[in-house]
């Protein structure tokens, strides 16, 4: 799988180094005990976050800029246009409610609960 | 003398004499340690203020105030860890007190999701609705003075602390304009639990002599307040551990809950209310997890949890979507 600078950085990719870390930290985890294997669980769930980032980042960065532009209807940078969108949820000019805004909200909540926690059932 | 040497040595001390054998850290972040060891052939439990660590939760109460508490909640009724000792300075302790050990579960997902849980699991939700119920019903002038917070004071504190410590997220944003515009009418304080949750509660399984909810933990961010705020947090998703269909805490419903919290003496919020404060519950979550990020990039606690849990505010967000999508 491609991910963030593969297409440069080779032999090994930033995946693929990290890969190799969550694999030595599962093959070693029956070698540690309460809060040591627990802690090694941690770390192990930060890193596959740092690999879905690296994977799913790019498209997530580019989908979340068109979304924003649509919405706003406007070109900027991304976190200007994200910070715009603050201010105007803030001053009341959109309201919280809008039915464009939770639609757009939605999507960028999905991109990111992709990356931070796949498994995370949200309320029915 | 080692570190451990010591401290047993001041616990034995403080408990009278006699050894104490076994002593080791359960859990704890930087500010607040909890500690297991065995005395006069007794398990027991130490509640313990790191030296000089400031609290990562701000609104976190004196340990001596949450020694009052156990035994307010334990006359009224609530079960709760038998408060065995609070500690003075001279002890050499710190800020600490010492509890019984009560057998059994607080791990969320062994609680809504174990084989050895289900039928307890049937019967919680109505447990927790009476424990509420009989904490509500502690008159607030028998315990040390406990802040008073309404709903609309909890918005603007936690909006605060999200916009001079938190990212820019316009979904917490949009929370925090939504629920403004939806404060409940003001009703009279009462005595609430604070952090009345999954994961906190001592749970024993259907094997033991008591099953279901046998002690309620961890009364750090008790404060004065509407009943419907402990229930609406029972009830955020963040604690359901994956069963998000059983709405009160991973194993129930609030048709199991408020008859429990009616038969106990209460009179249970209108839905509306504990739906408003669910949703503050989910927006409040999501700024304690930006807190407990923070805690990590200013260095005050530099953990790794601190820094990994700062990932869980996603998870809020979807949420507070849903909630704001389906309407108050």
């Amino acid at each position: 799988m491609t991910d963030a600078t593969s297409s440069i950085m080779t032999h090994p990719t930033a995946a693929e180094l990290l890969e190799a870390v969550m694999e030595w930290l599962a093959e070693s985890q029956p070698t540690r005990q309460g809060r040591d294997a627990y802690l090694a669980l941690v770390a192990r769930n930060a890193l596959a976050t740092v690999l879905r980032e690296l994977q799913q980042g790019p498209a997530m960065v580019s989908g979340s800029a068109n979304r924003l532009s649509d919405l706003l209807n406007m070109q900027a940078e991304p976190a200007e246009l994200r910070d715009m969108l603050i201010e105007q949820i803030r001053t009341g000019k959109i309201a919280a409610n809008n039915p464009a805004l939770l639609v757009h909200l939605a999507a960028e909540t999905k991109a990111r609960l992709a990356i931070d926690q796949p498994k995370y059932k949200p309320a029915p | 003398m080692d570190q451990h040497t010591n401290m047993a040595a001041l616990l034995a001390a403080c408990l009278g004499g006699g050894p104490v054998a076994g002593l080791r850290r359960l859990t704890g972040g930087a500010s607040l340690e909890t500690w297991i060891f065995q005395h006069a052939g007794e398990t027991r439990i130490l509640r313990r203020r790191a030296g000089n660590a400031a609290s990562v939760l701000v609104d976190s109460l004196p340990l001596a105030t949450e020694a009052a508490l156990l035994l307010a909640a334990a006359s009224a009724g609530v079960v709760v860890p038998n408060l065995i000792h609070l500690c003075t300075p001279e002890e050499g302790l710190g800020e600490a007190y010492i509890m019984a050990y009560v057998a059994g579960e607080t791990l969320g997902r062994k609680i809504v999701m174990g084989a050895d849980f289900a039928e307890g699991r049937n019967t919680l939700a109505y447990q927790c609705g009476s424990a509420l119920a009989r904490i509500h019903a502690i008159a607030p002038d028998s315990v040390p003075s406990l802040a008073t917070l309404d709903a609309a004071e909890t918005l603007s504190h936690y909006q605060q602390i999200h916009r001079s410590i938190g990212g820019a997220r316009p979904v917490l944003e949009a929370a925090f304009q939504y629920l403004s515009a939806r404060v409940p009418a003001q009703v009279t304080p009462q005595l609430l639990h604070g952090d009345f949750r999954t994961g906190n509660l001592m749970i024993a399984p259907d094997c033991a002599p008591t099953p279901g909810l046998v002690a309620v933990l961890d009364w750090e961010l008790s404060h004065l307040g509407d009943p419907a705020e402990d229930i609406g947090w029972l009830c955020v998703n963040s604690w359901r551990f994956g069963a998000a269909d059983f709405v009160v805490g991973g194993f129930g419903h609030l048709h199991d809950l408020l008859p429990g919290y009616q038969h106990a003496g209460g009179t249970p919020p209108p839905l509306a209310r504990i739906r408003f404060w669910h949703m503050l519950g989910s927006l409040k979550w999501a700024v304690m997890c930006e807190m407990m990020f923070s805690a990590f990039a200013t260095g005050a606690d530099r953990s790794m949890e601190r820094a990994a849990i700062g990932r869980r505010v996603s998870e809020c967000e979807a949420d507070l979507l849903v909630l704001m999508e389906q309407g108050l």
